[in-house]
């Protein structure tokens, strides 16, 4: 009997721990999710990368910074338009208060990659270290998609991969 | 007298009937109608004063080639300006335009798409060929002598600035992000601001070639 529910508890464990929605990257009660890059050509020097950070635990924490190895540096920016004109600024740490879901998507926030050591394609799967505060580096792995967006997933499945990045276009709001 | 009665009956239902269908297909006609009508509107906000750029100084093109907005004559275009170094909103822009290709199908044929860079220094006809390719190798990269970028761009009333530039392989530069549509004899017809529809585009394309 004792060992019966043993197993069951074990069981349940395993399935809960493998049935991770979102195939997400985890540490403390951050939760990186959908992580993917536009695909780069050979000879172009500079992509981004872009996520969903959730904090859904209860310590506040901060980004500080990123690194990689695809490229010679990687800094967080942001995009913005300010008297008509695109303006892409480095973004100083960014709070993630508990409960907080912050965006990095095309248009807005994402990790700038400077000075690719190779070309971005369609498929592959790369990984980008992000720095906090609390949380320490937590590596996260990023899925290239093709040029329009779209596609790159590795599907559902358990461990390290991304969750499909099946949710279509990841642009924001369009009119 | 019983007839009369029926006949008249008969005539009231026929009358009303007529009269149901008449209003249920007007009815339908507007809401059809004011769908073709809120895209309409949606595209009047876009509409430029159609003032003419300019179409005569040589730029080149990714492979080298003089190329004007001249040679574009007959055609509508698209015209985004950018640089290489741009990690989000100039590949966005492009991955928009590609879309906005497959939607115009045959269409197509009768547009261009053209990415013009405002850093000439840094983005040699090969690198704006690279960046151009990753979207659509049919898609026109621009670059060219700097004063010909800028008398070209500043026709468009385009603006942009370079900033820390003491970084000379990581500086970046602040741009106007409108896309612009030139119609088939170089005057502009549309700006469409960072993120609209790739649908509206196409309609807008469309429209262009039509008149």
């Amino acid at each position: 009997m004792k060992t019966l529910s043993l197993c069951a508890t074990l069981a349940a464990v395993l399935l809960l721990g493998g049935m991770n929605p979102a195939a997400a990257q985890s540490a403390g009660g951050l939760t990186v999710t959908e992580a993917w890059a536009r695909s780069v050509s050979h000879g172009v020097a500079n992509g981004a990368i872009y996520f969903t950070i959730t904090n859904g635990g209860k310590t506040a924490d901060t980004l500080l910074s990123a690194a990689t190895d695809v490229a010679a540096r990687a800094e967080i920016h942001e995009t913005r338009i300010t008297q008509g004109m695109m303006q892409m600024r480095p973004l100083g740490p960014l709070a993630l208060a508990p409960g907080d879901t912050v965006q990095f998507a095309p248009g807005g926030k994402h990790v700038m990659l400077m000075g690719l050591k190779q070309p971005l394609t369609a498929g592959d799967t790369h990984r980008v270290t992000l720095t906090f505060a609390q949380a320490g580096p937590v590596t996260v792995t990023f899925t290239v998609r093709d040029a329009t967006g779209m596609g790159g997933s590795h599907g559902m499945g358990g461990g390290h991969g991304n969750a499909g990045s099946g949710k279509g276009m990841a642009m924001p709001k369009q009119n | 007298m019983e007839t009369a009665t029926a006949r008249t009956g008969y005539l009231i239902i026929g009358l009303v009937a007529l009269a149901l269908m008449v209003g249920v297909s007007l009815w339908v006609w507007q809401r059809v109608d004011s769908g073709a009508s809120a895209d309409a509107e949606a595209l009047r906000q876009y509409a430029a004063p159609g003032f003419q750029v300019d179409l005569q100084t040589p730029l080149l093109d990714q492979h080298g080639n003089p190329t004007r907005f001249g040679d574009f004559h007959g055609r509508a275009v698209l015209v985004f300006f950018g640089y290489t170094h741009c990690p989000d909103v100039c590949p966005l822009t492009l991955a928009e335009f590609k879309q906005v290709k497959a939607l115009l199908g045959d269409a197509a044929q009768r547009a261009v798409v053209t990415f013009v860079t405002v850093d000439p220094t840094r983005d040699t006809p090969a690198v704006v060929g690279s960046f151009v390719a990753n979207f659509d190798p049919d898609f026109v990269g621009l670059t060219g002598d700097p004063a010909a970028i800028d008398t070209v761009t500043e026709s468009f009333n385009a603006r942009y600035r370079l900033n820390n530039q003491e970084d000379k392989q990581q500086y970046t530069v602040d741009h106007t992000a409108f896309s612009y549509l030139l119609g088939p004899r170089g005057e502009v017809r549309y700006l469409f601001p960072l993120n609209t529809s790739p649908g509206l585009i196409a309609q807008a394309v469309r429209q262009v070639l039509d008149t």
